[in-house]
């Protein structure tokens, strides 16, 4: 009886990861096709792999000259900054602020929470012309510290969410000793509290570094020429015989690549992260 | 001595830097970047690799391209609206002219053509000017020069049409001969005996999408043949026109051929047409000349050698007329008024837009320099230019009014609405009209009412009825 429960979870795990798993792995091999083997019916899996995708998404070979291909690489770089600096501000400004939500009892804590929480629920086309104006107004249209600043916004809210839940599962016995002890409260926090939500943290980092590496909106109006992102340069690939699908697919390729080794390498931590998390926000 | 050596050394040393700094900052100030906006393509490939060969080696040209559709109007129209300076050229599409030269934001054709002495308004066709510049029409005033011209034509399966065994059957089921349609009243025909779904093979494919402006990019031509028209410009009517009798046949003319087109095919834009085509399930489809090439080329087109070009067919109207008119398509160039390299933009596109540079940009795409569009050596360098300039001569355009986005999506969701089924094609055009309306008098636009308008409204508009079908022999 056992056994057979879990050859079916087996079962139904590895139905779920192929599911899970199968649009990346058509994602990949989508790339490496020519666009005559892109559209045939039925779907081919086995072809002469066509490089010219990733040529063009790398900026090698013919169309090294085309005006598709100026700054690729740069756009490359500027996903990686933009990314990683807006995912580092809002983790940091996020740990920060979930502490205070989840230890301080202040006038209009529910109401912060939910304001914070509400960010993420505005479409960013709704507030895409006033950030553009006000932007431009600073002088920070097309320079990466804007989208820094503009993904920062977007994930902190998340980003406090998350962390109060996770502070909230640290006993509060934990400080109260240190704090009658002596030392200060930022010594409890920095030595005594943020080890045990080092998965938090991780899995924060996680969910930040994904929505700001893909973050297109405000990256396709607020950018020119200098601090495109990836996402927005990938999305203009269009030839003489329409959309470029093999460029669409290969960027999409070379996107995916630095967010799951970001992922791989956080992975211990996240593990951990999510399922003390869950335990401990059901303590509060 | 030692020391005063010593002391005038730093000094000697600081001038020599100063003087080095002097002059690499005088030399990076010649330095000027324009940058033009456009959507990512062969055509801004092109543009992009002729700009490099600009003889002042001061000036460089940077793309800021964005995906084809809405992002492309949107960029330009969130810089514009922010007055700035993030790009100093600007491709945008043919129809979104009144809206920024409506708004100010495009610097003025006119006094570019008054200064310069090689911008001229006599480089460019009369019509294609207009089309692509002209501010309000008829006006004579000009922010866009074209950039790149397009229109809508046809491509076919020469091997179907050429195989003896179908054309026997075709002249056995309806008693005349398989040909190219010239009229969509035959297309539909020819449709019809091509549908195979058995086979995979269907006999039309066309554009139907709800995006942008897919769907009214290919049913328009249906209208204007029809005799039809989206509006008096005139009078600024809408009801009358767009849902007038001859409108309405020719919508559902449009609807009807969805019949004989891929399950789905509703929800296309010009990336399905060109895809279905090559991968050979299409006998017939209509798409913009643009892509002609790709047609032609056996690395994108497995049916390349059997693909067949043509102009785009027109209709017999209920007025017993017949009207050949097509949508034009196509980007006009204009210059950002809030650049502040306007002169430096203008010696460029004197340049640029010299026969030289044209006949390179023609290679791949179509100018609107009229000596190299009207030049028999273009129009023999392959199988469709010379059907393109005579397609481009077919051309009607969209309203060229600022409220012009408006206005498409409100028709855009309309003819959606026909062809999914949601409404019937009466029931579509009437809403569109109303909606239309009440956009162009919430505009502050003066509609004056016009008593008696006829059911073929385009004899009061812009008659272009013909007593018998003009034949246009098609490229093998």
């Amino acid at each position: 009886m056992k056994a057979r429960g879990r050859w079916l979870g087996s079962l139904v795990l590895t139905a779920f990861a192929l599911f899970s798993v199968c649009p990346i792995a058509w994602l990949f091999l989508s790339s490496l096709k020519s666009r005559q083997d892109l559209f045939s019916l039925p779907p081919k899996f086995w072809f002469t792999p066509d490089l010219t995708g990733y040529a063009a998404v790398l900026g090698l070979g013919v169309s090294e000259n085309a005006a598709g291909s100026v700054g690729l690489a740069d756009a490359l770089f500027n996903s990686v900054i933009v990314a990683s600096g807006g995912t580092f501000m809002a983790v940091l400004l996020g740990t920060l602020a979930g502490y205070a939500a989840s230890r301080f009892r202040f006038f209009g804590r529910n109401d912060f929470m939910f304001f914070a929480l509400s960010t993420r629920m505005i479409p960013p086309v709704a507030v895409l012309v006033f950030y553009h104006v006000m932007f431009a107004r600073i002088g920070l249209t097309d320079t990466l510290l804007g989208l820094g600043l503009v993904t920062t916004f977007i994930n902190l809210g998340l980003a406090t969410w998350i962390m109060k839940g996770f502070f909230d599962g640290v006993p509060q016995e934990i400080e109260s000793i240190a704090l009658i002890n002596g030392y200060s409260r930022m010594y409890a926090f920095v030595r005594l509290v943020l080890p045990m939500v080092k998965g938090g943290i991780a899995a924060t980092a996680g969910f930040c570094f994904i929505f700001s590496w893909n973050e297109f909106a405000f990256s396709s109006i607020l950018s020119n020429t200098h601090s495109k992102t990836l996402p927005v340069r990938v999305s203009s690939a269009m030839g003489s015989s329409g959309i470029e699908w093999g460029q669409i697919f290969a960027g999409g390729a070379v996107l995916v690549i630095p967010v799951a080794i970001f992922f791989y390498l956080i992975r211990r931590h996240l593990l951990m992260g999510m399922t003390f998390g869950v335990l401990g926000s059901k303590g509060r | 001595m030692n020391r005063q050596r010593m002391m005038r050394k730093p000094g000697s040393a600081t001038l020599i830097a100063i003087a080095a700094a002097g002059l690499m900052s005088a030399a990076s100030a010649q330095q000027t970047t324009l940058t033009f906006v456009w959507h990512a393509g062969t055509c801004a490939d092109k543009f992009y690799e002729i700009a490099k060969d600009y003889p002042d080696k001061n000036v460089s040209m940077v793309p800021s391209l964005v995906p084809y559709g809405p992002e492309w109007h949107n960029k330009i129209a969130s810089e514009f609206a922010i007055k700035g300076d993030g790009f100093d050229i600007a491709m945008w599409d043919s129809q979104d002219a009144a809206e920024f030269a409506g708004g100010g934001h495009a610097y003025s054709m006119n006094k570019v053509f008054e200064s310069s002495k090689v911008l001229k308004p006599e480089l460019f066709d009369a019509a294609s000017l207009a089309r692509y510049g002209e501010y309000p029409d008829g006006s004579g005033k000009f922010w866009g020069m074209p950039a790149n011209q397009d229109a809508f034509g046809m491509i076919y399966r020469k091997d179907l049409f050429n195989d003896p065994k179908e054309q026997a059957a075709f002249k056995k089921k309806y008693g005349r001969d398989l040909k190219v349609p010239q009229t969509y009243q035959d297309a539909k025909q020819v449709a019809e005996f091509f549908t195979r779904p058995s086979e995979g093979m269907y006999g039309w494919g066309q554009m139907g999408g709800r995006e942008y402006d897919f769907a009214t990019s290919a049913s328009n031509g249906f209208l204007w043949s029809y005799g039809g028209e989206l509006y008096n410009p005139k009078t600024y009517e809408v009801k009358g026109y767009l849902n007038s009798p001859a409108s309405v046949e020719g919508v559902q003319a449009y609807v009807d051929m969805f019949k004989f087109a891929p399950a789905g095919s509703a929800s296309w834009g010009w990336d399905e047409v060109n895809a279905a085509f090559q991968q050979g399930k299409l006998a017939m489809a209509t798409n913009w000349f643009y892509f002609f090439g790709s047609m032609a080329d056996p690395k994108t087109n497995k049916f390349a050698d059997q693909t067949g070009f043509a102009n785009a067919p027109g209709a017999i109207g209920s007025d017993g007329k017949f009207r050949r008119q097509v949508s034009v398509g196509g980007q006009g160039m204009g210059i950002n008024i809030y650049s502040k390299k306007i002169p430096t933009v203008v010696k460029f596109m004197e340049w640029y837009l010299q026969p030289a540079q044209q006949k390179r940009y023609a290679e791949v795409c179509q100018t609107g320099l009229k000596s190299v569009i009207d030049s028999p050596d273009w129009q023999k360098s392959n199988r469709y230019n010379k059907l393109f300039a005579k397609a481009i001569t077919l051309t009607n355009d969209y309203w060229h009014l600022p409220e012009y986005s408006i206005l498409l999506d409100q028709l855009q969701e309309e003819i959606s609405n026909a062809s999914s089924g949601k409404k019937t094609v009466k029931q579509a055009l009437d809403a569109a009209a109303e909606k239309n309306e009440r956009t162009l008098i919430k505009a502050g636009y003066k509609i004056v009412r016009t008593a008696n308008i006829p059911a073929v409204p385009d004899q009061i508009v812009t008659p272009s009825g013909m007593a018998k079908v003009e034949e246009l022999a098609p490229a093998d």
